[in-house]
C-alpha cells in the first residue's frame, strides 16, 4: 500500500539538518502503523513526504504502486486517496463545520452537494458531533476540532490515512474522544500511518512500531516486541524515559 | 451623597465632560479665528454663489435660421409653432407660448431670437465630482485585479514571475506618482496616439491614461497589500487543503484568499481613500477632475475660499462613503456573520 525506498531529506534552514537518512519501510493495506520517537527524529517529516506536503531528496516512495516522486505523477490524484490529520487541525477557518466536510467532496470529487452533505452527516455521526454541523470550527473545542478534521479527510474516501501527532495540541481530558475515534478507524480495517506520543494507543491498536531517531528507522517490530523486548540500546532508553 | 466633593467628581465623570468642552472650545477657536481673519483681509463670503457651480438654470434661446417673414404662429398646447417662410424655404420651430418674442408679419434675420426656454444644467464642480468618481472606480477596479495578479506572482516559486512582479512594484514605489502621470501622458500616450493615428484609428481621451497611471501605481501597494495578507494565513491551511486533493489554485480560491481578504479589507480601504485623493493630480493633464474644475471656477469667480473648501469638502464626502463602505464590507465578512 504504502512503500517507502531509501527515502533521503535534508532540511537547509539556519544550518544542515539531516531530517531523513536512507529510510525504507512498507506499511500493508489495513495495517495500522504507528511512528514513535524523540522530537526532531524525522517521524513527522517521514509522515509529510509520503503525500508529498514535503518533497523527499532522493529514494523512491510508493503509494498502491505508484511512484510519486515521479515528476509525472499527479499528485493531487494520489492525495485524493490519502487522508491527513494535523497537530494544529487546520480546519478551513472561515468555512462552518458542514463547509469543512463538504468543500474538497464538492471542488475535488465532483459530488453533488446534496451528496456531499449526507456524506457530512453521515460523518458526522459517526466522530460523535452532528449537532456542531453549522457551527465554525474557533466555537468548538480542541477534540471536537480534530475530530471534525478526521471526519473531513475520511469524506474523500481515502485509502490511507496520515495521522501527524493528532493528540499533541489537545488538552489532556480531549485526547480521549479523538483516540477512541482513531480506534473505532483501525477496528473497521482502515489502513493507518500514525505518528503519536501516545504509548497507550501504539501498544493496544497498533499492528507494527516503528521507532526512529536522528532521521533513522532504529528498530521495528509488534508491539509485544517493542514494548517488552526491545533490541537497541537507543530504544531502550527512550522507553525508560517515557514510561 | 452628601460627602460628594469636587475631587470626586473629577476624578469621575469630570475629566470627561471638562475634555469635551475642551474640544468644542478648540474647533469653535479654530474657525473662528479663521473668519476673523478673513474679515481682517476684507474677504467677502459670498456662499449663495456656489450652488450655481452644483446645478443653473441655463436660458436656451431659440434663433431663426434662415431670413424670412413670420408667416403663422400656431399655439400647440403651451407650445407655439413658429413657421418662417423666405424666399424659396421655409422652417418651423417650436417655442414655449409664454416667452414668443414674434408676431405673425415680422420680418426676422439669422440669429434673431424666436424664443426662449430655460433648463436646468449640470454645473461644472458636479461634472468634475463625477469625473472623479468614475477614475477612481475604473481606477480602484483595475487597481484591484492587477494588483492580486501580481501579488499571487510575488509569492510564486517560478523567478520568471516573481522577479517581473517585484521589478514592477519597486519601479512604481520608488517613482512620485506625478512624474508617472507625466510618462504615461507625455510619453506612453504620445506613443501609443502615434500608432493609433498611423493606423488610422482614433485617439484615446487623457482620461485613460490618467485612469492607467493610477491604477498602475495602486496595483503596486495592493501587490504588497495581497502578498502580505496571504503570508499571514496560517501555511496548515494551505497544506490542510492540498492534503485533499485540491490544487493549488482551487486551494488558493477556496481557502486562502477568502480568509486573506477579510484581513486586508482595512489597508486596502486605505490605499484607495489614497488612490481618490490622487486623483486630484491628473488635472495637469487635462482631465478635469474635482480639483481640476474647483480651480477653473475659481478663476472665473474669484471666490477660491467658498471654492476650496467646498472641493475639500467633497472629496471627504467620496473617501467617507468608501470607508463606510469597507465597513460594512467587514462586518459583511466577519466569521459567523
Amino acid at each position: 500500500m504504502v512503500k517507502a525506498e531509501n527515502v533521503y531529506k535534508t532540511f537547509y534552514t539556519t544550518h544542515k539538518v539531516e531530517a531523513l537518512v536512507d529510510v525504507s519501510c512498507q506499511i500493508d493495506k489495513g495495517e495500522v502503523v504507528v511512528i514513535i520517537g524523540p522530537s526532531g527524529s524525522g517521524k513527522s517529516t517521514l509522515l509529510r513526504c509520503l503525500n508529498m506536503l514535503e518533497k523527499a531528496d532522493k529514494g523512491h516512495i510508493y503509494i498502491d504502486g505508484v511512484d510519486i516522486l515521479d515528476p509525472k505523477t499527479n499528485i493531487n490524484k494520489v492525495r485524493e486517496e490519502m487522508g491527513m490529520v494535523f497537530q494544529s487541525f487546520n480546519l478551513f477557518a472561515h468555512k462552518t463545520v458542514m463547509g469543512n466536510l463538504t468543500l474538497a467532496q464538492t471542488v475535488v470529487r465532483k459530488r453533488s452537494k446534496k451528496e456531499a452533505e449526507e456524506k457530512a452527516i453521515a460523518l458526522l455521526k459517526k466522530v460523535g458531533i452532528p449537532e456542531k454541523a453549522g457551527s465554525f470550527p474557533d466555537n468548538l473545542s480542541g477534540g471536537q476540532q480534530q475530530r471534525v478534521a478526521i471526519a473531513r479527510a475520511l469524506a474523500m474516501d481515502p485509502k490511507v490515512m496520515l495521522f501527524d501527532e493528532p493528540t499533541s495540541a489537545l488538552d489532556p481530558e480531549m485526547i480521549g474522544e479523538v483516540l477512541d475515534v482513531m480506534k473505532t478507524l483501525a477496528q473497521e480495517g482502515m489502513t493507518m500511518v500514525v505518528v503519536t506520543h501516545e504509548m497507550g494507543f501504539a501498544r493496544e491498536v497498533a499492528d507494527r512500531v516503528i521507532f526512529m531517531d536522528e532521521g533513522k528507522i532504529v528498530e521495528m517490530g509488534t508491539p509485544e516486541h517493542f514494548f517488552q523486548a526491545p533490541t537497541h540500546d537507543r530504544t531502550k532508553l527512550f522507553l525508560s524515559q517515557i514510561l | 451623597m452628601s460627602n460628594f466633593s469636587i475631587t470626586d467628581y473629577l476624578r469621575t465623570r469630570g475629566w470627561r465632560h471638562i475634555s469635551i468642552i475642551l474640544f468644542v472650545v478648540m474647533m469653535g477657536g479654530v474657525i473662528g479665528g479663521i473668519y476673523f481673519a478673513t474679515q481682517k483681509v476684507e474677504y467677502v463670503w459670498r456662499w449663495y454663489r456656489v450652488p450655481q457651480y452644483f446645478y443653473y438654470k441655463d436660458t436656451i434661446e431659440t434663433r431663426a435660421e434662415i431670413e424670412g417673414e413670420v408667416a403663422s404662429l400656431t399655439p400647440k398646447g403651451d407650445q407655439v409653432e413658429v413657421l418662417v417662410r423666405g424666399e424659396d424655404e421655409e422652417e418651423l420651430y417650436q417655442v414655449p407660448a409664454k416667452s414668443v418674442r414674434v408676431s405673425e408679419g415680422d420680418f426676422v434675420y439669422p440669429g434673431d431670437v424666436l424664443g426662449s426656454y430655460q433648463k436646468w444644467k449640470v454645473g461644472i464642480l458636479l461634472q468634475g465630482l463625477w469625473l472623479t468618481l468614475k477614475v477612481s472606480i475604473l481606477a480602484v477596479f483595475l487597481g484591484i485585479i492587477i494588483g492580486l495578479f501580481t501579488g499571487l506572482a510575488r509569492i510564486s516559486k517560478n523567478p520568471a514571475l516573481r522577479w517581473t512582479a517585484i521589478t514592477y512594484i519597486e519601479l512604481i514605489r520608488g517613482s512620485p506618482l506625478l512624474v508617472q502621470i507625466f510618462i504615461w501622458y507625455f510619453v506612453l500616450g504620445t506613443m501609443f496616439n502615434t500608432l493609433l493615428a498611423k493606423q488610422g484609428m482614433g485617439q484615446l481621451s487623457p482620461l485613460w491614461y490618467g485612469v492607467a497611471a493610477l491604477a498602475v501605481f495602486a496595483g503596486a501597494y495592493v501587490a504588497e497589500i495581497v502578498r502580505a495578507g496571504i503570508q499571514s494565513i496560517h501555511r496548515g491551511q494551505m497544506e490542510a487543503a492540498r492534503s485533499l486533493g485540491m490544487t493549488y489554485p482551487q486551494s488558493m480560491g477556496h481557502i486562502i484568499l477568502p480568509q486573506a481578504f477579510r484581513r486586508i479589507l482595512p489597508p486596502l480601504a486605505g490605499q484607495f481613500i489614497s488612490l481618490i485623493k490622487d486623483s486630484s493630480l491628473l488635472g495637469i493633464i487635462a482631465v478635469r477632475e474635482l480639483t481640476k474644475a474647483t480651480r477653473e471656477v475659481v478663476t472665473t469667480s474669484l471666490q477660491p475660499f467658498e471654492l476650496w473648501f467646498i472641493c475639500a469638502l467633497l472629496y471627504l464626502v467620496l473617501t467617507f462613503a468608501l470607508s463606510m463602505f469597507v465597513q460594512y464590507l467587514e462586518r459583511r465578512t466577519s466569521i459567523g456573520g
